[in-house]
């Protein structure tokens, strides 16, 4: 028995219903590893990985852990053999705190030693180099300090297999860094690592080793070094791939939006956005880059009339052959009327946008269900929009009926920026379209964005890739606590220059 | 290791992704058979008859005579139409406990036009005034939990719940305060009685039952009310980026619930106690929670589970009626545990698969 290998899976089938999440897979991981776990959405990434962690039970197959075989009926039982999960959506209490949380189901007496979880927790930070603080609460903690807190919870527990669900779709590009630093020393330590990604360049900065799935089906392992971006997409998708997004130059440019000192303040007084000031033009692809929660969300739910906004706040909206109108003191339906769709992905892909009980045809009047009869609903319409969404996009579904929560996310994310497109705006704002989504999913979405640019609709993209900024869109604006750091051509922007403006106002020339 | 940990458990649960039709009658139809045994054999423990005679004494205590069948299905509509007013509160994840308070409210509306102007206006004048006051009575008391839930995010499972005790407390007081009904029981006035129909005092009862059925399958499956209703329900921040008025579709609908409930304690009033009591409904309000809960809000489900409550209740009462001395009325509702804990126990099998050590997740 290879004493290096801290995890060995043979044949692990899983089927739900008709569905075969994993076919099976044989694969195997080493101590003291970073391997990546590659695949598209419904690959069967995380079914493969809660098998692991005790949430579900194989069908077949077996799974041998530091080379004795297991049977990992609990997560209970996972704790027990040293492997622990980072989930995608995580799993804390709110109103506890950090300590609280990672004390929480352990077994122990009836009295807490907060004390002492705090000291282990502390050294647990040292060692690998997190920073948290044990009394913070954990509803005023950031997205990245709750993975931070997860992270630990699972150490303090005494894991050394520790699988990494998506870790960086919520992280910036700072956090990302420390987050890999964290990951390097973890590895350092012997422990082994188990991170599903999606993005590329990630995979070839923190892994050894890179296993591919497809379709619930285990392709190969490939060592890191022997490998490139393109021959990882190439195995994840089976075909080959052009890795280029396309960017027509603008034609036609024509003021669209003016957005004038516009300034919101959150519920709790805490000023969000503070006299931002830009443009917008048909024809072109505005980004907008930021650390998350810089004021991304309230400037465009302030175009879509979804935020208060301080008074001396302005947005001119001009359409073509017709008025300038202010879009400040309008209700969402009246902007709405003039053009202006906001397509928001939120974290959990769902909730701002889509009712996940409702099939594809609900969801498509959602937001002309009003329009017609003053009582009744007429289905026709939007169930004819769904189903040329369906063709058009290509979103796989077994019926106009069935739940969108039942759909991948890809496929979520195809429902809603479809819609949002066919309502033939002129002013297009999506957020996080490509959230999470695998490679061809998110070049399909790009696609759909420069077609709408090419049509002359003025598209704002909130993004978090900024590498797929500077690809994608013609000008940026970088945000940076609620201000506009600066404004710069993509074209001749570098990433550092925007790395400088997300975290300095003014950027470089501050 | 211990060698346990490499065997497979001998049983798990494995969430079923979806049901097929047949299978989830099937295994209601299972739970309403064994919820049926069990209550017979409840009563062959507490009586000294056999189980036939125990079933055959509930059939013939609901199907007899007319009179026992009218007060079957008198029964069963009342449930029903307090398990439609919950319906769409439901749907929108308001949790309305207080349709026993609302019906109460609604009693009082229209025992207040009974009580005083009873003598002097005719039936075609007063009943519909008793019929819309309930309305609005029954609705009011649903709004005001709603108004506080939407302006100042209130907990409405404790305010509603909270209301149905002002309704038993404001009946009280009004029982003192309108003396008569105090002493004799029953508001006795020329009109405000619901005529029969064909001869039969309930028919309106039944009519007014399958029309709040009907009606409400219409409003919340084809009206633009019901859509907003289920988007609430299920994703507020969608509904408000789709630009749909939280306010205005809570209290709307909130007043609708409680309209509806409402109407049922004109029911009460008008054609089955002709007063106010603080035990009208006999707690109904509460039971058509569960109903409502058990038919997932649709209207079809709710008519057969309200029957079964009410023939359960019915049979109940004429086993209790045979064995006076030795049983209590209350026996009725350890029946209607029986019942619903059969019911609700269902569900679950329903949404999980129990997994013998080697069998496969495969369900249908």
């Amino acid at each position: 028995m290879n004493n290096e290998i801290a995890v060995k899976l043979t044949g692990i089938t899983k089927r739900f219903g008709t569905v075969t999440a994993n076919s099976g897979v044989t694969m195997d991981v080493r101590r003291g590893e970073v391997l990546a776990l590659l695949g598209e959405n419904g690959s069967g990434k995380t079914t493969l990985m809660n098998m692991l962690s005790g949430i579900y039970f194989p069908d077949e197959g077996e799974i041998e852990i530091n080379g004795k075989k297991a049977s990992i009926r609990s997560p209970k039982d996972a704790f027990e053999l040293g492997i622990g999960m980072i989930h995608q959506h995580f799993k804390l209490v709110d109103v506890f705190t950090a300590a609280e949380n990672v004390v929480l189901g352990l077994p122990g007496g009836m009295l807490l030693n907060l004390r002492e979880a705090k000291e282990k927790i502390r050294s647990i930070c040292e060692k690998y180099g997190f920073e948290t603080d044990p009394d913070k609460k954990v509803y005023s903690m950031s997205v990245s300090e709750k993975q931070t807190l997860e992270i630990i919870k699972v150490l303090y527990r005494g894991a050394d297999i520790l699988i990494l669900d998506e870790p960086t779709a919520v992280l910036t590009p700072q956090e990302t860094e420390r987050l890999f630093s964290v990951i390097r020393n973890m590895r350092a330590d012997g422990k082994s690592i188990i991170i599903i990604t999606h993005k590329l360049h990630e995979v070839m900065e923190i892994s050894d080793r890179v296993a591919i799935l497809r379709r619930g089906e285990y392709i190969t392992t490939l060592e890191t070094k022997d490998a490139d971006e393109k021959t990882l997409a190439e195995a994840m998708v089976g075909e080959k791939l052009a890795l280029n997004i396309d960017r027509p130059q603008p034609e036609g440019v024509v003021k669209r939006l003016s957005v004038k000192d516009l300034s919101c303040v959150s519920a709790d007084g805490v000023p969000t956005l503070c006299g931002v000031s830009f443009d917008a033009y048909g024809g072109e692809i505005l980004g907008i880059a930021g650390i998350s929660g810089c004021g991304q969300k309230e400037l465009l739910e302030s175009i879509a009339g979804l935020q208060k906004t301080e008074p001396g706040s302005s947005i001119i909206y001009s359409p073509d052959g017709g008025e300038d109108e202010e879009l400040v003191g309008k209700s969402p339906r009246e902007i709405r009327a003039l053009g202006v769709a906001l397509s928001f992905v939120p974290e959990d892909r769902l909730g701002m946008g889509l009712v996940g009980s409702m099939g594809m045809t609900d969801n498509m009047m959602l937001k002309s269900y009003g329009e017609g009869s003053p009582v009744f609903l007429h289905k026709k319409e939007p169930q004819d929009l769904a189903e040329s969404v369906r063709e058009d996009l290509g979103v796989v579904t077994p019926s106009l009926a069935t739940p969108v929560r039942r759909l991948s996310g890809g496929n979520v994310q195809k429902v809603l920026v479809g819609r949002e497109i066919a309502e033939a705006p002129s002013v297009l704002m999506t957020a996080y379209a490509v959230r999470g989504l695998d490679i061809n999913t998110s070049y399909a979405i790009y696609d759909l964005l420069n077609e709408q640019k090419k049509k002359g609709v003025a598209v704002i993209y909130v993004g978090e890739d900024i590498d797929v900024l500077l690809e994608l869109c013609d000008r940026i604006l970088v945000l940076c606590g609620g201000k506009v750091s600066g404004i710069v051509d993509a074209r001749s922007a570098t990433k550092e220059e925007i790395g400088l403006y997300m975290t300095k106002i003014g950027g470089p020339n501050a | 290791m211990k060698n346990e940990k490499t065997r497979e458990p001998l049983l798990r649960l494995a969430k079923r992704d979806t049901v097929s039709p047949a299978r989830a009658v099937a295994v209601r139809a299972a739970a309403i058979a064994l919820a049926l045994l069990f209550c017979g054999i409840f009563f062959v423990c507490v009586t000294d008859s056999s189980i036939t005679d125990v079933y055959a004494a509930m059939i013939s205590g609901t199907f007899r005579s007319s009179i026992t069948v009218n007060t079957f299905f008198k029964e069963a509509c009342m449930l029903l139409i307090i398990a439609v007013g919950l319906a769409p509160a439901f749907k929108m994840s308001f949790w309305n406990i207080g349709a026993q308070g609302q019906v109460l409210a609604g009693g009082m509306a229209a025992a207040m036009w009974l009580f005083y102007l009873g003598n002097d206006l005719p039936n075609a004048v007063i009943l519909p005034l008793m019929f819309v006051s309930a309305a609005v009575g029954g609705g009011i008391w649903a709004l005001i939990p709603a108004v506080f839930r939407v302006k100042f995010t209130t907990n409405e499972t404790l305010f509603t719940l909270m209301m149905n005790y002002i309704a038993i407390q404001l009946i009280k007081f009004l029982r003192i305060t309108w003396s008569p009904i105090h002493a004799l029981g029953m508001i006795s006035r020329k009109s405000g009685t619901l005529p029969s129909l064909f001869g039969n005092a309930n028919a309106l009862i039944y009519v007014i039952a399958a029309l709040a059925v009907i009606l409400m399958y219409v409003y919340m499956n084809k009206t633009k009310h019901g859509y907003e209703i289920s988007v609430i329900g299920e994703a507020p921040n969608t509904a408000r980026y789709a630009g749909i008025s939280e306010f205005r579709v809570i209290i709307r609908t909130a007043f609708i619930s409680g309209a509806v409930c409402g109407i049922a304690g004109f029911l009460y009033v008008s054609a089955i106690d002709h007063t106010i009591s603080e035990t009208m409904g006999g707690g109904y309000g509460f039971t058509a929670v569960i109903v409502a809960w058990l038919a997932k809000f649709n209207p079809i489900f709710m008519t057969l589970i309200s029957m079964l409550i009410s023939f359960v209740r019915t049979g109940s009462r004429e086993i209790v009626s045979r064995n006076t001395t030795t049983l209590d009325s209350s026996i009725a509702n350890i029946n209607i545990g029986i019942f619903l804990f059969f019911m609700l126990g269902c569900e679950f099998f329903l949404n999980y698969k129990v997994v013998f050590r080697g069998g496969k997740e495969t369900g249908k």
